[in-house]
Order: C-alpha cells, then structure tokens, then sequence
C-alpha cells in the first residue's frame, strides 16, 4: 500500500468519502503532487489537516487525525 | 399501521416471558401443594387402617387364647370333679347345680363353654336349657359353621374355628370356638368335651372406637388440607408474589429497553435535523456495542458532509474570485 493510500484510508476512518478530495486540498496548500510525498512531507501534512479538521469539524478529531498521520512516520 | 415503540415491544415481550412462566408455576405449585396435602391425608389413612388392622389381629389372637384356655381350664376342672366323683352319671351330674356351674361358665362378655359327648355329639350342658340332652347333628343344617367346627370334635379330638352366628336381626357376628376334651369319663361312660366360645369382636372391639377416632381425625386434615390449598389466602400470596414480580419486571423490563433505545432515539433526532441541513449536532454515544458503533459510523458521515460542504464552498470562492 503506498503512503498516498495509507493516508486516504486514515482519513477515511473520520471523514469518510470526502477523504480523498480532503487530501487532495492539503496537497494543494503544501504545492504537492500525490506522487511525490514521503514520510517527510507527513509533518507538514499534519498541520494543513489539523487547521482544516479544526476549522471544519471540531479540535478533537483534528487531533485525533494528526497523531494517526505522524504515526505512519514510523 | 399502528406504529408500535421498540420501548413498548420490548416491555411487553420481558413482561410476558417472565409472567407466563412464573403463572404456570404458580398454577402447578397450587396443584402440587393440594395433591402433597391429599398424598399426606391418603397415607395416613393407610397407615391407620394397617394399624388398625394389624391391632384388630393381636386382639384377635388375644382372645383365642383367652377362648382357648377357658375351655381347657374347665376341662380340667372337670376331670378333678369326676375322678372325685367316678360313679356319677351323666343324668345325675345335671341334677347337681355345682357342676352345671362348673360346666356352664362364662367366656369374656357374652360366651360359655357348654358340655357335649364326644361320640354321640348330644349336648348335655348348656346356657341355653332348650339345647340341652339335643343332639347337635339336628343344627348342621341351620348352623353349618358351628356344625363345621363341631363335626370335627367327634371321637374326643381338640379342635378350634372360627363361624358364623346369625343375630336375631338378621346380621352376622363371627365367634371363635375351642373344644377342649375331658380326659375322664362318667359313672357311665360318657366322654365328655367342653366348648368354649364367644364373639371374636368382643375383644376387638376398643379397635373399633380407635378406628372411628382415626378415620374422624383424617377427615379432619383432609378437610383442612382441602381449606387450606383453596383458601382465600394461599391465592392471594400467588396474587401478590404476581403482581409484586409484574412491578419489579416492569421497571427492569422499562430501564433495559430505556437503555438500549435510548442511544437509538438521539441517533434518530440528529439524523433528523442532519436530514434537515443542520450539521452542528454532536454525537455522544458510548453504549459499548453495535449502537455505538452506527454512532461512530453516523459521525463520520456528518464529518464527511462537513468537509464536502466546505471544499464545495471553497471552489465555489475560487471560482467567483476573479
């Protein structure tokens, strides 16, 4: 499974279908295509997702969903 | 359709499956308690007529013995009497009153013993003056018990049964008889026997009282028994333990199914008001099973729908902005 599909499903598990168009978004805000992110990248993708989960859900699923997303740096 | 609340569905059910059963158990103890109670009354009546029974035979036994010994007590008697007086007849021994007291004695209440001739079976003593110097041949027809019994004592040998006397209302009593024979003859040679006999119930008879006594008590219980499994108020305690029991069900029956709709009936109202535009509604639902897992399942598709509402608003900015 690659890091782009870890990610999806992680956020799958919070946001359902709207995952993949929520990752994509984030992409955008980094400047990143799907293609080239690594586990470096994922610290920064943490932050783009905690301030949009926050702002469109609440702050414990933003957090929730960062430590699952540092969690695959591992 | 009438609609009916899972609430309500599954009082009903808890209700019935606890009520139904204990009903039935009430129904079968009440029959078990009435025929324990008959069961009881029952084998105490057995246990009264076998010790009756078996009391009525001891007496029984007691009074043949005691029938028994009287006939050869005065045989014995009578044997002295004619060894001290060897030369008198027949004829003159029922002149003399002290031996028709020594032959004609009395045996327990209403019996005596009376004299026969062994050989020719003609009865010389008796209770009765009409019997006496008969031949007793003359009653096997009307008497053939005591003839049965009697027959058998012919040629001076010791017998003993049990006959039929017929009383002068018609009814049957059976006495017992012993024939005891006298080793001595008259002046001329005559053998003579002594039959002893009365009615066998005399001696029974305190039997009699104690089998009323324990047929009356067992009566007595049954009928308690009969009052006490149908009273008033063995069926009120099955009433009250019911109706007690019904109470406790229904507020577990109520608290149970309160706590399993209860998380399903919120569930419902936020999907109404999702249903109708309003996304804000927070899940809280920590039942610990499926309904908790449809609320973690219900959060994420309002999550979803929060995080689409604002990508589509935010292309929709991008796309007005010029």
């Amino acid at each position: 499974m690659s890091l782009e599909q870890e990610i999806v499903a992680l956020l799958s598990k919070e946001i359902g279908p709207s995952a993949p168009s929520f990752f994509r978004t984030c992409l955008k805000n980094m400047k990143k295509e799907p293609a080239a992110l690594t586990k470096a990248d994922l610290d920064e993708l943490s932050k783009w997702a905690f301030i949009g989960i926050k702002l469109t859900i609440d702050e414990k699923t933003a957090e929730r969903i960062k430590t699952a997303l540092l969690a695959l740096k591992k | 359709m009438i609609k009916v609340s899972i609430l309500l569905k599954l009082m009903v059910l808890m209700v019935v499956l606890t009520l139904v059963p204990l009903g039935i158990l009430g129904v079968l103890s009440v029959q078990d308690e009435k025929a324990l109670g008959m069961n009881a009354a029952r084998d105490a009546q057995i246990m009264g007529e076998q010790a009756i029974a078996d009391s009525t035979l001891a007496l029984n036994t007691i009074g043949e013995q005691v029938i028994q010994q009287k006939a050869v007590d005065v045989a014995r008697q009578i044997e002295v009497y004619l060894i001290d007086h060897p030369d008198v007849t027949i004829r003159e021994l029922q002149m003399d009153p002290f031996f028709s007291q020594l032959a004609v004695q009395p045996v327990g209440e209403t019996g005596y013993t009376a004299l026969t001739d062994v050989n020719t079976l003609i009865c010389y003593f008796h209770k009765n003056p009409k019997i006496v110097n008969t031949d007793l041949h003359n009653l096997s027809a009307a008497l053939p018990g005591f003839w049965g019994v009697m027959s058998k004592s012919q040629g001076g040998i010791p017998v003993k049964g049990y006959y039929d006397w017929k009383e002068p209302d018609g009814s049957f009593r059976q006495k017992y008889m012993y024939i005891a024979i006298v080793n001595t003859t008259t002046g001329d040679d005559i053998r003579l026997s002594v039959a002893a006999t009365t009615y066998i119930d005399e001696f029974s008879r305190p039997m009699v009282a104690t089998s009323h006594k324990i047929n009356s008590s067992v009566q007595e219980t049954t009928a308690k028994i009969k009052t006490a499994t149908e009273s008033i108020s063995t069926q009120n305690n099955i009433l009250i333990l019911t109706l007690g029991t019904m109470v406790v069900v229904l507020i577990c029956a109520f608290l149970f199914a309160r706590m399993i709709t209860g998380p399903i009936i919120q569930l419902t109202r936020i999907a109404e008001k999702v249903s109708l535009g309003d996304l804000t509604q927070e899940i809280d639902v920590k039942t610990g099973d499926e309904i908790e897992d449809l609320a973690v399942s219900f959060r994420r598709m309002i999550n979803a729908f929060k995080v689409m509402e604002r990508l589509n608003r935010e292309d929709q900015e991008e796309e007005d902005s010029p």
